[in-house]
């Protein structure tokens, strides 16, 4: 163990000499310089603007048209027709007589709505 | 460690680069003497170097002047050494090195100083089975001769995680040292 002793007191300390020294002290000097060069550039405070408000109104006009055209979807032929909501909507050209007719209607199918739902409960009591 | 001039580090914070320069001429030994140690690898060495001293010169302003700025360079260099020695696994010992190893150990003059590639051969047949840590902390002390306090500052670790870390490291060391026959006086 002797000799693993002395090897480690020998090289205690010691530094061994760079190769090439100058030439790394410029090349790190000169990476440097490059690296500076290479800062990238301000961008006007108006081309910032711009850019932000151009992006804005895209997303803004991109939800408007996905609403709109939402809104003006017309039913398909296999869309269940709710009787209820159409009779409203029949209503607004219709005259006073007809619109209560129409809400007769609506009340009746209501109505047969919960004798039904309540028939249907009361055969499987649970 | 070297101590750099408080003047000079005024000027490297204002940008001044002949200032900068002068820093990296003279610290430049002690960082490669640091990362050859730590990669075993001289042309890993002089990137490390490289890296460590553009990373100073972009942190400069961010430099706290109660402490040493050599011991700040030596914390950069060695957290560069070790993320460097985890993307690569080192090469591995030849029949060269142990040659080499075996012609330093027999040297009858104890004074001459190692060159770099020797340095290299050294490390591979010691170190090269200690983990990231246990190098470190055998380089910093046992190699490159810094005190407790220095090493503590540098690698974050405590004094009994430094202690734990170098006992195994010259454990390995020895026994691997052993093993290859230079146990038997």
């Amino acid at each position: 163990m002797e000799r693993i002793d002395d090897l480690m007191e020998r090289l205690k300390g010691q530094m061994p000499q760079v190769p090439g020294a100058d030439a790394l002290t410029d090349n790190i000097m000169a990476t440097i310089e490059e690296t500076e060069d290479r800062k990238p550039v301000a961008v006007p405070m108006w081309l910032s603007v711009i850019r932000t408000v151009s992006s804005v109104a895209a997303v803004i006009l991109l939800m408007l048209f996905v609403r709109l055209k939402n809104d003006f979807a017309e039913p398909s032929e296999n869309t269940p027709v709710n009787y209820l909501e159409v009779a409203g909507n029949e209503c607004e050209e219709c005259s006073p007589a007809e619109r209560y007719n129409l809400r007769i209607e609506k009340m009746r199918l209501m109505n047969r709505r919960r004798i039904l739902k309540e028939k249907y409960y009361a055969n499987y009591d649970f | 460690m070297q101590q750099i001039d408080a003047d000079i580090i005024s000027r490297c914070k204002a940008g001044d680069k002949a200032a900068f320069r002068f820093v990296v001429e003279n610290c430049q030994q002690m960082v490669y003497s640091l990362a050859v140690k730590m990669l075993a690898d001289t042309e890993e060495a002089r990137d490390a170097v490289q890296d460590t001293f553009i990373k100073v010169w972009q942190n400069i302003a961010n430099y706290d002047e109660c402490y040493s700025l050599t011991t700040w360079i030596y914390t950069i260099a060695a957290r560069i050494c070790l993320d460097r020695l985890k993307s690569f696994s080192g090469r591995m010992q030849t029949t060269d090195d142990a040659e080499v190893f075996e012609r330093i150990t027999d040297d009858p003059d104890p004074e001459r100083r190692l060159l770099a590639s020797e340095w290299v051969s050294v490390i591979k047949v010691m170190a090269s089975e200690l983990s990231e840590k246990q190098r470190l902390v055998f380089t910093l002390s046992q190699l490159e001769d810094l005190d407790t306090a220095e090493i503590i500052e540098i690698t974050g670790l405590d004094a009994d995680q430094i202690k734990s870390n170098l006992y195994a490291a010259k454990k390995n060391i020895r026994e691997r040292l052993i093993k290859m026959g230079y146990g038997k006086d």
